[in-house]
């Protein structure tokens, strides 16, 4: 037997209601414990299942009770006691055990066991039994004629039945058989047929109710097998049919239980899932913000990653310390904060913004809600508090309000015409930005509102000057007018010269036509000319002819007489006087010759300047076709400029037209000139007035000093304005200093 | 005037003087005698012989005979002209060894006939063996011109013309 150490003698009390129920397999293997079990026992489920049921067992319990269980178990059947059991630590605790083998298909494959708390009369019996064991002075079975008694009493009921019936026919067997030796055969025959009717009667009764016996076992068995769907008589009126109706009560109970059963699990289900859902969302909730949680007093519980974070401490700096820690040692005294976890103590939320401190004086905004949370039972027991890191927005926030006081003051002495201060105060990013584009904008007007003031200075001093130059300007209109009136005399005269003009162009123009015409006619005469000269030509070179013929003679005759000469020598002294003919012949040929060739030179000479001539007389005409044009020319000229003439005569009268205008104008000129003087007088006063308005401005008198001399330079290097005016604080810088700045 | 000087000087010597025939070539004055020359004609084509001397300009048909005619300005290096109307023949008789050929030169213009005294013709000038003289009678100085008076005889001697012809 195994014997589980230690043991205490600390008792377990279960709660009422209280069902402990385990599975085993037919080897007393746990195949199956529940919640409760496993809580009261104390063993945890991986312990139990796959472990011996013995391991429970606890040593005060005699041995003989399990070797009872085990063989009612073997048996087939059910077994029930007050028992006495062992937890993990050594405590016990009392429990009626009702165990039951499961039958599947006609077979048990497991055992089932239910526990609930016991009895106390039923322990007292119990324990009272196991010492009677322990000590032997009892036993667990009756013995002897108490369990033969016992025994006899509990017969099946067709023993019984045949052990009555034996004792019923005995007799009247004995009976019979007196009167059938009596020979009394009508008697016998009573007897026979009453003991024959009374067996049958018996017999049929006997299976009347063992077939109900039967019939209600296999209702049981299907109760067993969570079947509780049973079709029976209901309307037997003996005590068979009472049991049938019972057991269809008991059935019907079933079948709403089991309803019942499934309805729960699907509440339970439900809850679940809802469970779930709130889990994850709380899951979800710590993912994505700082949450924390105090016991009622106000120590820290834990704290969530996102929440340590925020405020830099570690959980084990902030765990088990009050949450004073986290807000402002003053915030911390002050009645406002006790009210707080007063508050939240009466089980109020309380949900706001929240100014806490960090590690390291570090400042946080939360925004945040102090939840307390209930217990099961309605009892307050601990605050939870999720927040959200808003220190960004709160600072931004703050940051705001102060940009929009700084910018407030501002503007207050903008409307007071104070230009000259400016916002001192360093803020970061755009807050910056804008704060600078302000001190810019009002060193702006300041530069802006100096230059008008130079301007209506300028305007003031200026509107004198016009009014003394539109005196001046009266008076050279009426001068103007004067010599307006000597212009238009002049034009007078000038128009008598045009017309003028016009008459001798149009003479000029005859005249020019006279030419053409002689010229004209020179052109006719030149060609004539160019015609006899041709025929000169012709007649020199025929003369050449001639003299070339002759020139040939004088060749012929004097080589003939050459020849003569010839034969006079030859002939001597006979043709001396023929010698003397002959040389008289060629000198005579040769005077020819002589007088062909001068003739040819005069001719060829000729023939040379009738050339020339010809040249003469053709550049003559086309000198005189060039006259005829250039006459023509000049007559289209003639007769343009009498023509501009005509146009001038009209032009110099609309000149006239114009001069007489003018001299309305001028008059017009004068009278506005001194319309223009009274003007610039009322602009001079004008100009004081806004002045004397623009003094309401103050303005730095660096910028005064700058003035319009500067004005250039402001306009064409603006960034040195724009950190003066950032730096304006400092006084009067000199122009010097921002050429520094831009060399910077 | 002039007869009666000529008349004089015939009276002086009347044998002493010759007539000469001058002409013109390339601008200079060349004279022959008188009674070499057969005839005087104007320039007129001739008949050309090949394989002959470039100065023999070919053969005239003078009245049925033939006349070589030769070139003077190419027999004497002298720059080269065109024949016109002015250029002349001047045809002569030669004389070799026994016998009297006759043959043409040509010349640009035949000028006039001189009576020239033989006291007043000058020798020719000897310019050594290279250059023959032997054709030159010669100078006679007339009116500032100089004549180079040709001895035709010798100029147009047949041998002569072979031994040109051989020395080109």
């Amino acid at each position: 037997m195994k014997i589980n150490m230690p043991v205490t003698d600390k008792e377990v009390l279960m709660p009422k209601n209280t069902f402990l129920v385990t599975r085993a397999d037919l080897d007393g293997i746990i195949t199956y414990a529940n919640d409760a079990f496993i809580e009261t026992c104390g063993f945890s489920r991986e312990e139990l299942v796959g472990s011996n049921h013995n391991i429970l067992r606890h040593p005060d319990v005699p041995e003989a009770f399990y070797k009872d269980l085990w063989d009612t178990l073997k048996k087939g059947r059910p077994w029930q006691s007050v028992l006495k059991n062992r937890t993990k630590n050594g405590d016990y605790y009392w429990a009626e055990m009702n165990v039951t083998p499961v039958y599947t298909n006609g077979k048990v494959h497991e055992y089932l066991a239910v526990r609930y708390p016991a009895n106390r009369e039923k322990v007292e019996k119990a324990t009272q039994l196991y010492k009677q064991l322990n000590a032997n002075t009892a036993k667990m079975h009756a013995t002897g004629w108490t369990a033969k008694i016992k025994q006899i009493g509990e017969m099946a009921i067709w023993k019984k039945g045949a052990l009555v019936l034996a004792g019923f026919l005995l007799p009247n067997f004995f009976l019979l058989y007196q009167l059938v030796s009596a020979q009394n055969y009508t008697a016998s025959a009573l007897v026979a047929l009453s003991v024959v009717i009374a067996t049958a009667i018996a017999v049929n009764l006997y299976r009347f109710i063992d077939n109900g016996l039967e019939a209600l076992i296999v209702i049981l068995y299907r109760f067993l097998n969570d079947n509780f769907k049973i079709t029976v008589d209901l309307d037997r009126n003996d005590q068979i049919g009472d049991c049938f109706r019972a057991l269809f009560t008991v059935g019907v109970k079933f079948n709403a239980d089991v309803a019942y059963g499934h309805e729960n699990e699907l509440h339970l289900r439900e809850k679940d899932r809802i469970n779930r859902d709130f889990v994850s969302q709380v899951e979800a909730i710590s993912k994505s913000q700082p949450v924390i949680q105090f016991n009622m007093d106000g120590t820290i519980i834990a704290a969530n990653d996102l929440f340590l974070d925020t405020l830099g401490y570690s959980l084990d700096e902030i765990k088990g310390r009050h949450h004073r820690l986290l807000v402002e040692p003053s915030f911390a005294q002050s009645a406002e904060y006790r009210h707080l976890w007063e508050k939240l103590n009466r089980g109020e939320p309380d949900t706001g913004e929240y100014k806490r401190i960090g590690k390291n004086g570090k400042v946080v905004y939360l925004r945040a809600s102090y939840n307390p949370i209930l217990d099961i039972n309605g009892k307050l027991y601990k605050v939870v508090k999720y927040a959200s890191d808003v220190t960004k927005e709160t600072v931004a926030n703050q940051t705001l309000e102060r940009v929009f006081a700084d910018i407030g003051i501002i503007m207050r002495n903008l409307a007071n015409g104070d230009l000259t201060k400016t916002i001192t105060n360093h803020y970061d990013g755009i807050y910056g930005e804008c704060t600078d584009n302000i001190n810019e904008a009002v060193a702006k007007f300041s530069e802006v509102f100096i230059q008008i003031r130079d301007a209506a200075d300028f305007i003031d001093s200026s509107s004198q000057e016009i009014s003394a130059g539109n005196n001046n300007l009266s008076h050279r209109a009426e001068q103007q007018a004067a010599n307006l009136e000597e212009t238009a005399a002049s034009m007078e005269e000038l128009t008598s010269i045009v017309k003028n003009t016009a008459v001798n162009a149009n003479e000029a123009s005859q005249v020019v036509n006279s030419a053409k015409n002689l010229a004209v006619k020179g052109g006719d005469v030149v060609k004539s000319a160019i015609a006899a000269m041709q025929e000169i030509n012709e007649s020199s070179n025929k003369i050449a002819e001639i003299i070339s013929v002759i020139d040939e003679i004088a060749f012929q005759t004097n080589l003939l007489a050459l020849n003569a000469s010839v034969e006079a020598a030859r002939a001597g002294e006979q043709g001396r006087g023929f010698s003397v003919v002959a040389s008289e012949v060629r000198n005579l040929a040769q005077r020819s010759a002589a007088a062909a060739k001068q003739s040819s030179e005069l001719i060829q000479n000729s023939v040379q300047k009738v050339r020339t001539g010809t040249e003469f007389v053709n550049e003559t005409g086309v000198a005189l076709n060039e006259i005829v044009g250039s006459v023509g020319k000049a007559s289209e000229i003639v007769a343009q400029i009498a023509s501009a003439s005509s146009e001038q005569t009209s032009g110099i009268e609309q000149v006239n037209l114009a001069v007489g205008q003018l001299d309305e104008i001028t008059q017009q000129n004068a009278a506005l000139a001194e319309q223009a003087s009274a003007a610039s007088e009322s602009m001079s006063e004008q100009s004081g007035n806004m002045i004397h308005l623009l003094n309401f401005f103050k303005v730095t008198t660096k910028k005064a000093v700058r003035s319009t001399a500067s004005s250039a330079k402001v306009q064409t290097a603006p960034m040195p304005i724009k950190q003066a005016a950032l730096k304006s604080p400092v006084p009067a810088k000199s122009s010097a200093d921002d050429d520094e700045w831009e060399e910077f | 005037m002039t007869t009666d000087a000529q008349i004089k000087n015939n009276q002086i010597d009347q044998s002493q003087i010759e007539q000469f025939l001058t002409f013109q070539l390339a601008g200079e004055a060349y004279g022959v005698d008188i009674l070499k020359v057969q005839e005087i004609r104007g320039w007129e084509a001739v008949r050309i012989i090949p394989n002959t001397p470039a100065f023999i300009k070919g053969v005239l048909n003078l009245r049925g005979s033939v006349v070589p005619i030769v070139d003077l300005r190419e027999r004497f290096s002298l720059a080269h002209s065109d024949y016109n109307q002015k250029t002349v023949v001047i045809v002569l008789c030669v004389k070799h060894r026994d016998s009297t050929f006759v043959m043409g030169i040509v010349a640009d213009a035949v000028s006039d006939v001189l009576d020239i005294r033989l006291d007043e013709i000058k020798k020719a000038p000897n310019f050594g063996t290279r250059i023959d003289t032997r054709y030159m009678r010669g100078m006679h100085v007339y009116k500032k011109n100089m004549i180079m008076l040709l001895d035709v005889d010798k100029l147009l001697n047949p041998d002569e013309l072979e031994s040109l012809d051989s020395l080109e």
